[in-house]
């Protein structure tokens, strides 16, 4: 549970970068791994890691507001999938029945059956903490009458677990959400998961 | 055994010739990483099996190509669980009922009672009712393919058609830019079956957009892009958002589980005009058998 600690620092300072850089692709998928820049304010002993929010290729047109309010919430959103199903949570830890918030009642049936890859429950109950080192999200937007329509999260999540199980951990590959009247939800993905 | 001795002795002098000649490979032993990554991918689209009428409409330009006559039906479903997805071809001259209007040929429905009537006509013979129809002319189907780099099919038999494509179609796996990919769906011209091979022909193509779909559906914008120009020319009423999903369910279909069929029948004639009398009772058991979960175990 060593962990714990700084796992709470690290969220508390999960504040989102938001990053507009609309009309290109801005981040490449291939760039190594490093410590994420931006140190917690709160726990500045442990380098705590921001996520990372940026419009990457925005199809049709949307006003700069707009885009600043789909990076907020859709960033919300994935940043709240990546601690319920990795980052956050007591280690060790059995339970990943929470893991997809945001996520579709589809969806989430569909991660459920995928559990081991779309949450950290292969290894939970063997990891005593857990690190994150990276976290890095680029949104793709399609955009109708200058309003979001869906978005693609491209995802990238790094971290290192502790315990009997010590890794470095890579969660990469795409979200895909729609707007409905409970706000951005994730009904579908695309995502890998491996030790690096 | 002596050969075999050699060999491996020669390798082994290899890699030790490497190991001392490349610089710092004494040093540097990990240059190059072999991971091995987990991957998992789902869509939940409501409902999850979804059926979807593709009509190719034979309408010129100006006119209304909801209130036209259908050129080509597919009556295409995918299972969003599994990844699984079927065609059920249907010959555009079948004779059957339609509703309100007695028998006709059943791409008549398209100009009696437009998408809505067109669906209930498939789906009363066939026994799927669609969840949804999509309208297309050839000018946007050209463009579609065009759009998405062209397509590559496996083209069983050789044909061809003096004005449309002279020079025809070789055997074998071809690649089909915008126009070809139009004729190759069009042409029956001397197809020894007639519409019905036409219909075939028409589900290679259906099966080469979805593999090129499915490769460049990680491409940023890809689908995006896709579904901008779909509300441009499809005659849709669906929303931005339901697009979206919908073509990502078909960038999540599993090549290796797409079955394809064509209703069979035999040809009549009907007051002077040729029709297809098609075989009702194997229509039907198509739709038995991909009704739960999209897929055709025999044609």
């Amino acid at each position: 549970m060593r962990s714990t600690a700084r796992r709470r620092a690290g969220a508390t300072a999960l504040a989102l970068v938001l990053t507009l850089a609309a009309g290109a692709c801005s981040g490449s998928d291939d760039e190594p791994d490093e410590p994420a820049a931006a140190p917690s304010s709160s726990a500045p002993a442990v380098p705590a890691v921001e996520t990372t929010v940026v419009i990457g290729k925005l199809t049709g047109r949307l006003p700069k507001p707009e885009r600043a309010k789909v990076v907020a919430a859709v960033g919300a959103v994935v940043d709240g999938w990546t601690q319920a199903a990795y980052v956050g949570g007591a280690y060790p830890r059995r339970d990943f029945a929470d893991a997809w918030p945001g996520f579709t009642a589809g969806a989430r049936a569909l991660a459920k059956r995928d559990r081991a890859l779309m949450s950290n429950q292969d290894i939970g109950h063997r990891i005593d903490g857990v690190e994150l080192r990276r976290s890095r999200v680029v949104l793709d937007v399609l955009s109708v009458k200058q309003r979001a329509q869906a978005v693609t999260a491209r995802v990238l999540v790094g971290f290192r677990t502790t315990g009997q199980v010590e890794r470095a951990v890579r969660v990469q590959g795409r979200l895909y959400l729609t707007h409905g009247d409970g706000g951005w939800q994730v009904f579908g993905y695309d995502m890998t998961k491996g030790a690096v | 055994m002596l050969r075999r001795l050699v060999r491996l002795g020669a390798v082994a002098l290899s890699l030790l010739v490497l190991a001392v000649v490349v610089p710092g490979s004494a040093v540097k032993s990990t240059e190059v990483a072999l991971v091995k990554l987990d991957r998992a991918d789902g869509v939940d689209v409501d409902p999850n099996l979804i059926w979807i009428l593709a009509v190719g409409s034979d309408a010129r330009p100006g006119q209304d190509m909801t209130r036209t006559r259908g050129d080509a039906l597919q009556l295409i479903g995918m299972d969003t669980r599994t990844g699984a997805a079927t065609a059920i071809g249907i010959p555009r001259d079948s004779w059957v009922p339609i509703r309100g209007h007695g028998y006709d040929k059943i791409n008549a429905a398209l100009f009696f009672g437009g998408p809505q009537l067109l669906g209930e006509a498939v789906g009363d013979l066939v026994g799927i009712q669609p969840d949804y129809v999509m309208v297309s002319r050839f000018k946007f189907f050209q463009a579609m393919v065009d759009d998405i780099g062209g397509i590559t099919v496996r083209n069983p038999v050789a044909f061809s058609d003096p004005n449309l494509k002279p020079k025809g179609f070789g055997t074998g796996p071809i690649r089909l830019g915008g126009y070809d990919a139009m004729v190759y769906a069009r042409i029956r011209y001397n197809l020894i079956r007639g519409d019905f091979d036409r219909s075939a022909n028409q589900q290679r193509v259906l099966r080469g957009i979805q593999t090129r779909v499915r490769e460049r559906a990680a491409s940023p914008g890809f689908i995006d892009r896709g579904v901008l120009t779909a509300m441009q020319h499809l005659s849709t009423n669906l929303s931005p958002a339901e697009l979206f999903r919908l073509a990502q369910a078909v960038a999540h279909v599993v090549p290796s589980k797409i079955t394809t069929c064509v209703v069979q029948g035999s040809i009549g004639n009907v007051g002077g005009a040729s029709v297809v009398l098609p075989f009702t009772a194997q229509a039907r058991s198509y739709g038995d058998q991909a009704r739960k979960d999209a897929t055709i175990e025999r044609c």
